[in-house]
C-alpha cells in the first residue's frame, strides 16, 4: 500500500494510522485499513503512536470513515469532545483576544499553522492539534508586541535556560506564558536565516488571507505560503523530526485547497528554497502516494535527491527525533573517513588547535602568552563532552558507528539544503 | 413524560451558547459565560440550530422530517417533543416573549 515500505519496516499499527489519516479514504485504502484493524493491530499502540505524532483526533476520523466499532474508536469518541472544547472554544477565545489587543496598539499579526489550519485547512480546528499560538509580527513591531502581551499577563518563559542572545539569532522570541492561556511565540522571521535562504516578506505580508477566529477578523499566509513555510518549518527549524502531524498538514492542505503549483515553484526559486520543499513534498510522498504533480517534482529539484537524505529525512519524521550525534558531530565527520591514519590526525589538530581558536574561545588576545596556558582546559572540555562517543566508536559500537554514519548525512544535508 | 408542546409554539436558541459538530456527528454546546460543555446526539444538534424563535415547533418538525425522510411521522414528532422539552430543560434553548425578527 505504501510505496516505501520495502525500503523501511512498516509495522501494522503504523500502517494504519497513516492510512487512517487521509482526509478521504479510497475504496482500496478502506478495505487495507480494516484488514489491518481486524488482523490484531494493538489498540493501545496505535492510540500511543497517534498521540506522539498529534494525530489522535486524525485517526478518529478516519476510524469514523471506516465504520467499524471498536474500543478504540470508543476511547477517541470519550476524547473528542473535550478536545473540542478547547480547540473549538477556549483556546479560539484566548487567540482572539491575543489579536485584539495587538490590532488596537496598530500592530499586524499573521497567525502560522496551530488554529489557522485547524480552521482554515482541515475545516475543523479540533483534528489540528497544538499547543501554542505562532504569531509573525513585523520585526519593526515585535518588542510592541511583546510589551502588549505583558499587559494580558504573559510573561517570559523562564522554565528553559534561553541564551542571552536568543531573541536575536532565532527566528522567534522566547516563548511568553500565561497563567491560564496558551504560550505565544512571536515570530519575528518565518524560520532562522540560514544558507540561500532569503524570503520575501513583503510578498507574505501582502498576500495574507482573511480568517475569521470567534468572530474577530484575522490573518493567516497565503496558500501557497502556507505549503512553502510548512516545508520550511519542517526542513530548516527540525530537520524533518517533526512526527507525521506536519506531513499531514501538507496533505491536508493540497486535498483542501487548489494549490497554485506555478506560483509555489516561483516562489521556492526566488526564496531559494527549492530543496528544502521538494524534499518535504517528497518525505510526504513516500507516505501518502504522490501529492504534487511530478512536473513540480521536476522544475523543484531536476537532479533529484540523493537516497540517504531522503531516509534520513524519514527516519527522523517517524522517530520525531534528529538522528545523528550532534553534540559530536565533528568526530562522528572524521570517523567516516576509511583511513585510520587520517582519523587521528583530525583528531589531534582538534587537541592541538591553532593558538588563536583557543585564545577565542577564552576571550584572550591573539598574542597574550596566557592562551598557551588554556591548552589543557580546552582538552580537558573535549574529553569530557567527546570520551564516551570516542570510546564507543573505538569499540565499533553498532549503534553509535550507526549515529556516527547518520550525523555525516545529517551535515551533508543541512549543506546541500543550503545550496538550494 | 412531559406536557405536550403546542406545535404553535416558537422557541430559540440561548444566545449564551456556541456550537460546534463534532467530527462523530455529535454537536458540542459551550456556555461562554458560565463556561459549561454539553454534547447532543446528531438530530438533537440539528434542532438546537433550527431553533431560531420564528419557526414553530410544526415547522422543525417539517424541516427534520424533509432530513430524515423515513422517520415515521408519529415517532418523529414524538422525539421532537422530547428533544425540546430536553433542550429547555437545560436551557439551551428558551420560550421568546416576542417572535425574533
Amino acid at each position: 500500500m505504501l510505496s516505501f515500505q520495502r525500503r523501511l519496516h512498516l509495522d501494522r499499527e503504523l500502517d494504519l494510522l497513516i492510512t487512517a489519516s487521509r482526509r478521504h479514504l479510497s475504496a482500496d485504502q478502506q478495505v487495507h485499513a480494516a484488514a489491518l484493524l481486524a488482523d490484531g493491530s494493538d489498540p493501545q499502540r496505535l492510540y500511543n503512536l497517534a498521540e506522539t505524532h498529534h494525530l489522535k483526533m486524525v485517526l478518529y476520523r478516519g476510524l469514523i470513515q471506516l465504520g467499524a466499532a471498536s474500543p478504540l474508536r470508543d476511547r477517541l469518541e470519550r476524547e473528542a469532545a473535550e478536545q473540542a472544547l478547547f480547540y473549538e472554544f477556549v483556546y479560539p477565545q484566548q487567540l482572539a483576544a491575543v489579536l485584539a489587543a495587538l490590532d488596537a496598539a496598530g500592530i499586524r499579526a499573521l497567525i502560522l499553522k496551530g488554529y489557522a489550519l485547524g480552521q482554515a485547512v482541515y475545516d475543523q480546528p479540533v483534528l489540528r492539534a497544538y499547543t501554542d499560538f505562532d504569531l509573525l509580527i513585523p520585526p519593526d513591531q515585535i518588542m510592541q508586541a511583546a510589551h502588549i502581551l505583558t499587559e494580558l499577563g504573559y510573561t517570559r518563559d523562564t522554565s528553559h535556560d534561553y541564551p542571552p542572545d536568543y531573541d536575536q539569532q532565532h527566528h522567534h522570541l522566547v516563548p511568553y506564558v500565561h497563567p491560564e492561556w496558551l504560550p505565544v511565540e512571536l515570530h519575528q522571521r518565518l524560520v532562522t536565516p540560514q544558507g540561500s535562504l532569503h524570503i520575501d516578506y513583503d510578498s507574505v505580508w501582502a498576500q495574507a488571507q482573511r480568517i475569521d477566529i470567534d468572530g474577530t477578523a484575522a490573518e493567516t499566509l497565503s496558500v501557497e505560503h502556507l505549503l512553502i513555510y510548512l516545508a520550511l518549518h519542517a526542513a530548516c527549524n527540525h530537520l524533518f523530526n517533526v512526527g507525521l502531524r506536519a506531513l499531514c498538514d501538507m496533505c491536508e492542505v493540497i486535498a483542501a485547497r487548489e494549490v497554485p503549483w506555478t506560483q509555489v515553484v516561483a516562489d521556492c526559486r526566488a526564496w531559494g528554497c527549492t530543496r528544502q520543499v521538494y524534499m518535504m513534498l517528497r518525505i510526504a510522498s513516500e507516505f501518502y502516494g504522490p501529492i504534487a504533480p511530478e512536473a513540480v517534482f521536476a522544475q523543484l529539484c531536476p537532479q533529484g535527491i540523493a537516497p540517504e537524505f531522503l531516509n534520513y529525512g524519514i527516519t527522523n519524521v517517524l522517530e520525531t527525533t534528529m538522528a545523528g550525534l550532534k553534540t559530536s558531530s565533528g568526530l562522528a565527520e572524521v570517523w567516516q573517513s576509511p583511513d585510520p591514519a587520517q582519523r587521528w590526525w583530525a583528531i589531534l589538530a582538534r587537541f592541538f588547535p591553532p593558538s588563536s581558536e583557543v585564545a577565542r574561545t577564552y576571550d584572550l588576545a591573539n598574542t597574550d602568552w596566557k592562551r598557551w596556558l588554556y591548552y589543557p582546559r580546552w582538552q580537558a572540555r573535549l574529553m569530557q563532552r567527546h570520551l564516551a562517543t570516542g570510546l564507543s566508536l573505538l569499540r565499533s559500537d553498532p549503534a553509535t558507528l550507526e549515529r556516527a554514519q547518520q550525523e555525516a548525512v545529517r551535515r551533508d544535508l543541512i549543506d546541500w539544503m543550503s545550496k538550494a | 413524560m412531559s406536557s405536550y408542546l403546542s406545535e404553535t409554539l416558537m422557541v430559540c436558541k440561548a444566545h449564551t451558547w456556541k456550537a460546534t459538530v463534532l467530527p462523530d456527528g455529535r454537536w458540542l454546546l459551550y456556555n461562554q459565560t458560565e463556561h459549561q460543555a454539553i454534547t447532543l446526539a446528531a438530530t438533537a444538534g440539528i434542532l438546537w440550530e433550527l431553533c431560531d424563535g420564528r419557526t414553530p415547533v410544526a415547522g422543525l418538525i417539517q424541516q427534520l422530517q424533509d432530513l430524515y425522510p423515513k422517520a415515521q411521522t408519529e415517532q418523529l414528532k414524538a422525539d421532537i417533543q422530547r428533544m425540546i422539552h430536553s433542550l429547555l430543560e437545560q436551557e439551551l434553548v428558551i420560550i421568546p416573549e416576542t417572535p425574533a425578527s
